[in-house]
């Protein structure tokens, strides 16, 4: 029986990740994955609902490799999944919304900093931390003055258009 | 290790767990436990600065929570279980309200499950140890609504004459395209996004805003149409809600002496009045005026009292002198309040193949009370009621399908991305003002203004498929097999549109109308507007 949990779709994505047989080609794959399909500013909606569960199933695959390949503990906790130091790394992310005042800038940057470091690309121990501190600041650039921009003006400022039935 | 535990055992160490269950000791070593974390910042993003002398107003908490519970439980299951067991009190309620019941305690099941998680979040954020007691005491009670408000579909499942849909609501509401508004409402609204903004939604506006007008009317409404069940759990439900609601005025109290903090508190009131409002209005009055016989008071009188008058108008107006105002919105929710249920139960009437229940159109006496209190009703919905009805709604052999006709006359339906509830332009009587978007390729329906808003905001909090997205391409009765739409017989549906036992639908009958689920956004002319 037809259901909507073992899609055509879910087993063409797995047979793909299950091939997966390098840190590197999954970190490739995740990759052009969340760029094609993450993200408001992604570059197809084709795969409708079936996104979060393919980009989990990568990141699972991937976080295996990456532990197959890794001996320390240590490292699995500290270092991103191509060596660096994780702390260095978001701390960079973070330095970089220091001077940002522009809440469409800032969201720039939290929506790239998901897509570059969310686990298994860097340890959700550091991931997160960093993730509360840039969305906390874009919460604030967002909340002053919400009420008083129009909705044109918020139109305006996403880009977007209005559509209307011929 | 982890560092968190690490900080429990050395908490612990500092101040010895009571060597007694003496009250007086337990309540002393509560408001001696510092949740002296190293770091204070708790995991979550928040932009607000959370007082560390905020007070928790329920002192009596330690002492007297279990015992507390304790009786009410008793009381409760004792209730049910042996008195309304004997007095068959399953089999009392009228088929019109039992049916309602199969959605409304399992889509409110959702909000106190969201309501654990969005009370932890607040005991993360939160600075002060008092108030995180409080809002500790609120995820046990969270916990406790849910296996109540799933307890009452379990009940009903075992003593009322029509247990389907009661046993397994959870399945097959994941096709009923009323459902994701409430995950968006309650799931996103009470636990997603801002731990201060989570408790606006949740404290603030669902609990002390909203479980009046719903609980006490949802009791009220269930006791007039034989449910002694509904009351027996929900009334002790809402004893705990004071406590929440007090834990909000808290919240509150704790971010807003920080002048800095203050400014950010209009904009998350205004948003999480109007995601809460949303849903609930147009949910509960559906609820309790079309999924009853016997009638009691007014959905928009209930709310016109208990939201515009005693919380816009007094809990509100208590803090004006701070500041804080009345939501922008309230008028447009006003007028809702009035016309939301109507357009929302037309709808459920056109989409009832996927609703889960038995649902029966208002006959004469129903339609006379619609008309009454709500005049211009029957001009609106009344005539396409009964020309549904003279066209064959009930009847499996008729070939009937108010959706289908609905798509032949004109009228189009589309989900609201932000409420992500349905909506028709042509049909609709509620604070209306549609609009369609296209933005990076993708198209987007909205209802109203305030909901575009809050996605031009926060485009990414709004990432949702909807019911026609995720389903195009579906033939009906399939999507209804597939999503366990069908009874014990494997063939007959769970949704009717009446509550007979005899000429009941099955899948057979809804294949026959051929309906494959379109989606509106793709298959209409759309062109941009110059």
């Amino acid at each position: 029986m037809a259901n909507w949990y073992n899609t055509e779709t879910r087993d063409e994505w797995q047979d793909q990740i299950n091939s997966l047989r390098s840190v590197s080609a999954g970190v490739e794959c995740l990759q052009s994955f969340r760029a094609d399909h993450t993200g408001p500013d992604r570059k197809t909606y084709d795969l409708k609902k079936e996104v979060t569960w393919i980009e989990s199933r990568i990141e699972m695959r991937l976080g295996q490799l990456h532990s197959e390949e890794l001996i320390s503990d240590e490292d699995l906790l500290s270092k991103t999944i191509d060596g660096k130091c994780a702390k260095e790394v978001v701390g960079e992310w973070v330095k970089k919304a220091a001077d940002i005042d522009c809440k469409i800038k800032m969201e720039g940057l939290c929506i790239a900093y998901r897509k570059a470091c969310k686990p298994p690309m860097v340890p959700i121990n550091y991931f997160a931390a960093g993730e509360k501190i840039l969305i906390s600041k874009l919460m604030r650039l967002r909340a002053i003055g919400a009420l008083d921009q129009t909705v044109e003006e918020l139109r305006e400022m996403r880009g977007v258009t209005r559509l209307s039935v011929q | 290790m982890a560092s968190s535990n690490l900080a429990v055992k050395e908490a612990l160490k500092a101040n010895p767990v009571p060597s007694s269950v003496d009250p007086q000791e337990v309540h002393k070593w509560l408001q001696d436990f510092s949740w002296d974390f190293k770091a204070k910042g708790g995991k979550y993003p928040t932009k607000y600065n959370l007082d560390v002398n905020t007070r928790e107003q329920f002192k009596l908490t330690a002492k007297e929570y279990a015992r507390m519970e304790s009786i009410k439980e008793e009381r409760q299951y004792g209730t049910l279980l042996d008195g309304l067991d004997r007095l068959d009190a399953g089999n009392k309620v009228h088929p019109k309200w039992g049916e309602a019941m199969k959605v409304i305690s399992n889509f409110l099941e959702v909000g106190e499950y969201a309501a654990i998680a969005g009370s932890a979040l607040l005991w993360d954020a939160a600075q002060s140890p008092e108030q995180k007691n409080g809002y500790l005491a609120q995820v046990m009670d969270e916990v406790r609504h849910t296996n109540q408000t799933a307890y009452v579909n379990y009940y009903y499942g075992k003593h009322y004459y029509d247990p389907a849909g009661h046993t397994n609501m959870r399945q097959f509401r994941s096709v009923n395209p009323l459902y994701p508004g409430v995950r968006r409402a309650f799931g996103d609204g009470f636990l997603a996004g801002d731990a201060v903004e989570s408790s606006i939604n949740l404290q603030v506006v669902a609990e002390a805003c909203f479980t009046n007008p719903l609980i006490v009317s949802l009791t009220e409404w269930a006791a007039a149409n034989g449910d002694e069940i509904t009351p027996t759990v929900y009334l002790s439900i809402e004893t705990d809600e004071l406590r929440h609601m007090a834990n909000g005025y808290q919240t509150l109290v704790s971010v807003m002496t920080d002048p800095e903090s203050f400014k950010y508190l209009q904009t998350d009131l205004d948003n999480a009045f109007w995601t809460q409002h949303k849903y609930l209005t147009p949910f509960v009055g559906f609820g309790l005026e079309y999924g009853s016989k016997y009638k009691v008071e007014p959905w928009v009188k209930s709310w016109n009292r208990w939201v515009y008058e005693d919380w816009a108008g007094i809990w509100l107006g208590r803090l004006q002198k701070f500041g804080i105002k009345s939501p922008k919105c309230l008028a447009d929710a006003k007028k809702d309040a009035m016309w939301a249920h109507h357009d929302l139960a037309l709808l459920a009437a056109a989409l009832w193949p996927l609703t889960g229940i038995r649902m029966e159109l208002p006959d004469e006496e129903a339609m006379n009370w619609f008309e009454a209190n709500y005049p211009g009703w029957y001009d609106h919905y009344g005539k396409i009621y009964n020309e549904w009805k003279s066209l064959g709604f009930e009847d499996p052999k008729a070939g009937f399908c108010p959706l289908v006709w609905m798509m032949q006359n004109g009228h189009g339906i589309f989900i609201d991305h932000t409420s992500t509830l349905p909506f028709c332009p042509t049909l609709s009587k509620s604070a209306s003002n549609p609009s369609f978007l296209e933005m990076n390729g993708k198209r987007f329906a909205f209802s109203e203004g305030h909901g575009e808003r809050q996605w031009l905001q926060e485009p990414e909090r709004y990432e949702f498929q909807n019911f026609f997205e995720q389903y195009e391409g579906w033939e009906l009765s399939e999507l209804v097999k597939a999503a366990g739409g069908v009874r014990s017989d494997g063939k007959t549906l769970l949704s009717q549109p009446h509550l007979r036992s005899t000429d009941m639908w099955t899948l057979e009958d809804l294949k026959r109308l051929n309906i494959v689920i379109p989606d509106p956004m793709k298959i209409m002319n759309w062109q941009p507007v110059h």
